[in-house]
């Protein structure tokens, strides 16, 4: 790889995701990280090779041609205006911001800057498990998509209400938009838009929390295409769970995997449609099922990025479209279920 | 890396293999071999190169050795080209196999499982190149019905058949080289595989996919019945490569390898129908197949799959 394929890559905020994407960023012969940034002084302290900062203006100063930002949904829209301002290509973790608002405000930024490529971590949609599935709905064998029902949930644990996604200011909504977002995304991805809302938003444990601890909503598309699905905190096991049922068949994905594989194997099972004329027992169709032992989605994730800004080409996902739709679908359930 | 279950307990040995067909086949195999002559002593693996001295079975009079690195399995001391070429088109099992008496009952036997395995290869190729239509090449093909199957599936633009076997005549085909080569249950008739491999990689062009099959030397039922095997003898069965042979195979032949699973349906089959030959000392499988319902056994066989140690291995690489 010559030169003019390395981009010079500054990353904002060293917590988990930014220490993530630093080891996948190292792994790509396509990347080449300058400076790492952090309020906490010591979350840089781990990288005494490289340029360490508190503030993320100084970054910018910087001659980057690509900045990651993994920071706070407070500060991150701020973050990516700047960024897109100075010319930079921006990948900004999931959530984009904590409104609306935020994204269109990132949006009219992005436009500002013209061609610079803008990413949002959605990396749920490269899982291996959710690649293949997106194959098998494309490949149109099963007809058309019916209905969907997800279920992404996780235990709050010991310390859920000093972590800073609980702190109101600092991460602007509960549960489903730190994490039910990933489920939303993959909902719009594979149903497309939903026009018609119903939603219950609770703390159903944890009460003295701002924020929702359990968002449950029923979403329905133009087409009569109709989603469920249930973000949680109080999911004592962990579980990821997506189901899409088709005309002719369906495919449930069971399981993501994580680092500490908390959320189990990740699987997906799928099978024509069989009734009595077919099946050995009628409800028990033959099924296919694989399992997937490694997780690829930030590496495929960071190669998309670097694919689109090298080869100038239009990032086919997680655009500002896509976030855009996601946040609009999280404050939709806001409203509705509030 | 990936791993693979697929239940359906409609599928029997007798179903794709009837006794009455299978016995003269095996017949006529072990007549050609008892009349072959191997000279030399236990080479190396055919795969990795390592040094062999373990023997797994003899079998008719062949032995079969255990690669310590990687578990392949092949004859210890492989046969010549010409002896080869001798049992695959030239012999009475070849001409018996080539008769259309054999083939149309082998297109009714296996129409479904053929065509879940065209599904398989359909859904492969929706997954890493798209839905299109393809340049094919089915290598080594033994089935007239199954390359007609092949022929209907929605993913082929034009079909080339390279290296078939009787009566199956080789295709003018097209020029230039294929995206997808099927490479269905040939490995296992290879005495030199990396050769194979290597006139595949040049014939796939870059990106593009290899599709294959094979009989797995580390499956269940290959290693629990050995020399009792039915369904494993020379020289059907020249190499058994197990999913770690056959990743080595595959990489060092030019192909990253995108998939290797073991969704085989028969282990626990074949053994409950060998039964009578499983040793008296072997108290655990005695117990499975003595006290195991059949949900045991199909869970037995779902693990067996799910855990890459069944004897039916698929795989799917992209040329390099």
């Amino acid at each position: 790889m010559g030169d003019s394929r390395l981009l010079r890559t500054g990353i904002i905020g060293m917590g988990k995701m930014g220490r993530i994407r630093k080891q996948e960023l190292d792994a790509h012969p396509g990347f080449e990280i300058i400076a790492v940034c952090d309020s906490n002084v010591d979350a840089t302290n781990d990288f005494p090779d490289l340029a360490c900062f508190t503030l993320w203006e100084e970054v910018l100063s910087l001659d980057l041609d690509a900045l990651f930002v993994c920071t706070y949904n407070s500060v991150a829209p701020d973050i990516v205006c700047a960024a897109l301002a100075k010319g930079l290509h921006v990948f900004c973790e999931k959530p984009p911001g904590q409104s609306v608002e935020d994204v269109q405000r990132i949006i009219r930024a992005e436009k500002k800057a013209g061609g610079k490529v803008l990413k949002f971590g959605f990396n749920h949609r490269f899982h291996h498990a959710v690649m293949e599935a997106k194959a098998i709905v494309d490949r149109g064998k099963y007809g058309r998509i019916l209905w969907a029902r997800g279920i992404y949930g996780k235990a709050g644990g010991l310390y859920f209400k000093e972590d800073w996604r609980s702190d109101k200011t600092l991460a602007g909504g509960g549960i489903l938009l730190d994490q039910g977002i990933h489920m939303l995304d993959l909902m719009t991805y594979f149903l497309g838009d939903f026009v018609e809302i119903k939603s219950f938003v609770e703390s159903c444990y944890w009460k003295e929390m701002d924020f929702e601890d359990n968002a449950f909503a029923l979403m329905k598309t133009e087409e009569g295409k109709v989603a469920m699905i249930h973000s949680s905190a109080t999911h004592w096991k962990h579980k990821f769970s997506l189901d899409l049922f088709m005309e002719d068949g369906y495919l449930c994905i069971n399981g993501i995997l994580s680092s500490t594989r908390s959320y189990g194997e990740e699987s997906i099972t799928f099978a024509k449609k069989q009734f009595e004329d077919e099946a050995l027992a009628f409800g028990r169709p033959r099924e296919e099922a694989i399992y997937f032992d490694r997780d690829d989605s930030w590496r495929l994730e960071n190669e998309e990025f670097h694919d689109c800004i090298i080869g100038k080409k239009k990032l086919p996902q997680g655009n500002s479209e896509d976030a855009l739709k996601v946040m609009r679908l999280v404050h939709k359930i806001y409203e509705t279920g509030q | 890396m990936i791993r693979y279950e697929f239940i359906d307990s409609s599928v029997r040995e007798e179903d794709i293999h009837p006794d009455s067909i299978f016995d003269r086949e095996r017949f006529m195999a072990r007549n050609f071999v008892r009349d072959m002559e191997i000279a030399g002593g236990i080479q190396p693996c055919p795969v990795c190169g390592t040094g062999r001295h373990e023997i797994l079975i003899t079998k008719w009079g062949n032995r079969y050795a255990i690669c310590p690195e990687t578990w392949t399995i092949s004859l210890a001391t492989m046969p010549g080209d010409k002896t080869v070429f001798r049992y695959y088109h030239e012999s009475r099992l070849s001409r018996f196999r080539a008769s259309r008496e054999y083939q149309v009952m082998m297109s009714e036997k296996r129409k479904d499982l053929w065509e879940g395995q065209i599904g398989w290869i359909e859904g492969r190729i929706s997954r890493y190149m798209g839905n299109d239509r393809y340049r094919v090449i089915d290598w080594g093909s033994k089935s007239v019905g199954w390359l007609e199957s092949l022929n209907t599936a929605g993913f082929v633009e034009s079909l080339l058949v390279q290296e078939p076997l009787p009566p199956i005549g080789e295709s003018p085909g097209f020029e230039g080289p294929a995206d997808i080569v099927c490479l269905i249950d040939v490995l296992q008739r290879q005495t030199n595989p990396h050769g194979l491999l290597e006139k595949i990689a040049g014939r796939v062009r870059t990106g593009g996919l290899l599709v294959a099959s094979c009989r797995a030397g580390s499956g269940f039922d290959v290693l629990t019945l050995r020399e009792k095997s039915e369904s494993i003898f020379p020289l059907d069965h020249i190499l058994l490569p197990s999913p770690r042979g056959m990743e080595r195979l595959l990489e060092s032949s030019g192909f990253d390898v995108l998939e290797l699973t073991t969704p085989g349906l028969l282990d626990i089959r074949y053994i409950q129908n060998a039964a009578q030959s499983v040793p008296t000392d072997q108290y655990f499988l005695r117990y499975l197949l003595e006290q195991g319902d059949e949900f045991l056994l199909d869970r037995m066989q779902g693990f067996l799959q799910r855990n890459n140690l069944s004897s039916h291995m698929r795989c799917v690489a992209r040329k390099k």
